[in-house]
C-alpha cells in the first residue's frame, strides 16, 4: 500500500520533471524582448502609431503596451505546452493508463502536474516584468515610469495568463491529441488578443465599457492611475475563476474512463 | 514514392485538424472585409506613409497579410508538421520504420513536401476566393496587386510549414519542437514590418516573413520581375532549411 512517503517522492518526481530546458529559453527570450521593446520609442514612425492608434502619452507606454502583449505571449504558450504533459501527451503516447492505475489518486497526479507548473510559469513571469522594469529604465529614464502602476499591471496581465490557461487546460481533457489541443489553445490566445488588433482598423465597433474591458493591453495603460485598484480586485477575481476552472477540470479527469481512452 | 506523397497528402487531408485549418483560413478571409470597413483616417495615413499606395488598399493589404495570413500560417505550420519522426519515435514505431526500403532523409522530405502541398493547396484556394470576392468589397481593390503579393507572400507562408517540420526532428520530441517553432515563428511575424517602420531594409534579410511581404513597399509600380527576388530569397530559406532536417534524420540513431 502506498504511504505518505510514496505520495512525497512522486510529488518530488513532477516537481522536478517539471522545469525543462525551454524555461531557461523562456526567460531569455523575455529578456530579448525587454531590451527590444526598450528601443521601439526611438523609432519616430512606431510611436507615433501607439500614440495615434492606442492612446500611449509617452515613450514608457509605448514599451509596455509590448512588453504586457510579450508578456502574456510567452506565459501562455510557454504554460501551454507544459500543460499538454498532464494530460494530452500521455494520453496520445499510451502512457495514461499506466499512470492513473498505480495507486495515486487522479486529483493528486493532477495537483502534482499542476502546481509545479504554476510556480515555475510565475517565476519566468517575475524574470519577465524584471526585464520589462530594466527594459524601460535603461532607454526610457524614470521620468515616466511609475512602479506601483507596472507592477499591478503585470499581475493582471499574468492572470489573464493563468485563467486563459485555466480554459485550455480544461478543454485539453476533451481532445486526443497535441494537434488539436493546440488548435483550441490558439482559439482561446485568438480569442483575448483579437479584440486588440480589431480596434486597430474598428475603433468604432467599441463603445467606451468595451474598449476599457477588451483592448488589451492598451487598456491598462490608459487607467494607469487606477492600476493598483483595479489589480487589487481583478487579479483575485481571474485566480479564482482559474482555480474553479481547474477544480472542473480535475473532476472532469475522475470521471474520464482511461482505460478506454 | 510518388505513391507515398499522395498517401500523405491524401492522410493530411482526411484529418480533421486539416479541415479546420481550410475553415479558419476562409472564414478568416470572407470576414475580413467587415472588420476592414471603416479604417480610422490615422491608419490609412500611417499606411501610406510606411508602404506604397493611396493608403486605403494598401492598409487593407497590410493588414490582409499581417493580421490574417501571416498568424494563421504561423499556427497552421506546426499543427500540420510539427511531428514528422517525432510522433513515432514518441509510439516506438522508429525502428519498424526505418527497416522500409526508403531513406530517413526522403522519407522526411516526402511528408514535408506532402504537408507544404496541402498546405499550399488551402492557401490557393482561399486566395482565389479572395479574387473573387474582394472586388466586390474593398473599395480600390486591385485583384492584379493582391495575386501577386499573395503568389510572394505564399512562399513565406509555406516557410511556417518547413520550420516547424524541421524544429520537430532537430529536437526530436514533439513538445519543445512546437513551442520553440512558434515562438521562433511569433518573433519573425511579429518583426516582419520593422524594416518598413526603421526605413532600414537589412533588419528583414534574415526574415522569411519580411521577404513575404516586401512588396508593400513598391505596390504601386511592382512588376512579375520585381517578384522573383523575394521568391528566390524564399526559396533558398526552404531549401536550407529543409536540407538541414534531411541532414538531421539521417544521421539518427535507432
Amino acid at each position: 500500500m502506498t504511504t505518505p512517503t510514496a505520495y512525497a517522492a512522486y510529488t518530488r518526481l513532477e516537481a522536478r520533471a517539471a522545469l525543462r530546458p525551454h524555461h531557461p529559453w523562456a526567460c531569455a527570450l523575455l529578456v530579448v524582448i525587454g531590451i527590444g521593446d526598450g528601443l521601439l520609442p526611438g523609432i519616430p514612425s512606431i510611436q507615433h502609431f501607439f500614440e495615434a492608434v492606442f492612446g500611449a502619452r509617452n515613450g514608457v507606454h509605448t514599451i509596455l503596451i509590448n512588453d504586457y502583449t510579450g508578456l502574456l505571449c510567452v506565459i501562455y504558450w510557454v504554460g501551454v505546452f507544459d500543460l499538454l504533459r498532464v494530460y494530452v501527451t500521455p494520453a496520445e503516447e499510451r502512457r495514461l493508463a499506466l499512470y492513473l492505475t498505480k495507486p495515486i489518486s487522479r486529483t493528486r497526479y493532477f495537483v502534482s502536474k499542476l502546481a509545479p507548473t504554476m510556480l515555475i510559469l510565475t517565476l519566468v513571469n517575475v524574470v519577465g516584468m524584471l526585464a520589462a522594469a530594466g527594459g524601460v529604465l535603461a532607454f526610457a529614464g524614470p521620468a515616466d515610469f511609475r512602479p506601483g502602476a507596472f507592477i499591478a499591471t503585470s499581475l493582471m496581465v499574468f492572470a489573464l495568463a493563468v485563467v486563459m490557461l485555466a480554459i485550455a487546460n480544461l478543454a485539453f481533457l476533451f481532445v486526443r491529441d497535441t494537434y488539436n489541443a493546440i488548435l483550441v489553445a490558439a482559439a482561446v490566445f485568438i480569442a483575448a488578443v483579437l479584440p486588440g488588433g480589431m480596434y486597430m482598423y474598428r475603433p468604432d465597433l467599441f463603445s467606451p465599457a468595451l474598449k476599457d474591458l477588451l483592448v488589451f493591453p492598451a487598456n491598462l495603460l490608459w487607467h494607469e492611475d487606477d492600476a493598483p485598484a483595479i489589480a487589487a480586485i481583478g487579479v483575485p477575481l481571474m485566480l479564482a475563476a482559474a482555480a474553479v476552472l481547474t477544480a472542473l477540470a480535475a473532476w472532469r479527469l475522475n470521471r474520464t474512463d482511461t482505460i478506454k481512452a | 514514392m510518388t505513391a507515398f506523397l499522395r498517401q500523405e497528402v491524401r492522410t493530411l487531408l482526411r484529418t480533421r485538424r486539416t479541415k479546420i485549418i481550410a475553415v479558419v483560413i476562409c472564414y478568416a478571409l470572407l470576414v475580413f472585409p467587415i472588420a476592414m470597413k471603416r479604417p480610422p483616417q490615422s491608419m490609412v495615413d500611417l499606411a501610406g506613409e510606411w508602404f506604397d499606395g493611396d493608403g486605403s488598399f494598401t492598409l487593407f493589404m497590410f493588414a490582409y497579410l499581417d493580421l490574417s495570413m501571416n498568424k494563421v500560417s504561423m499556427f497552421a505550420g506546426i499543427i500540420l508538421v510539427g511531428g514528422i519522426v517525432a510522433d513515432e519515435r514518441a509510439r516506438g514505431e522508429l525502428p519498424l520504420l526505418w527497416s522500409k526500403p526508403i531513406t530517413r532523409s526522403r522519407y522526411f522530405l516526402v511528408r514535408l513536401t506532402g504537408a507544404v502541398g496541402v498546405f499550399a493547396g488551402i492557401y490557393i484556394t482561399a486566395t482565389l476566393i479572395g479574387t473573387v470576392y474582394y472586388p466586390s468589397q474593398v473599395s480600390g481593390f486591385d485583384p492584379a496587386i493582391y495575386l501577386g503579393m499573395a503568389t510572394v507572400h505564399l512562399f513565406a507562408a509555406g516557410y511556417a510549414v518547413t520550420l516547424a517540420g524541421t524544429m520537430g526532428v532537430l529536437l526530436g520530441r514533439k513538445i519543445p519542437a512546437m513551442l520553440v517553432s512558434l515562438l521562433l515563428l511569433g518573433t519573425f511575424v511579429g518583426v516582419a514590418f520593422l524594416p518598413f517602420y526603421t526605413d532600414s531594409p537589412w533588419l528583414g534579410w534574415l526574415n522569411p516573413f519580411y521577404h513575404g511581404v516586401s512588396l508593400i513597399g513598391q505596390m504601386t509600380t511592382f512588376t512579375p520581375a520585381d517578384m522573383l527576388a523575394p521568391i528566390a530569397a524564399l526559396l533558398a530559406f526552404h531549401i536550407a532549411t529543409a536540407a538541414l532536417g534531411a541532414w538531421k534524420v539521417s544521421r539518427e540513431e535507432q
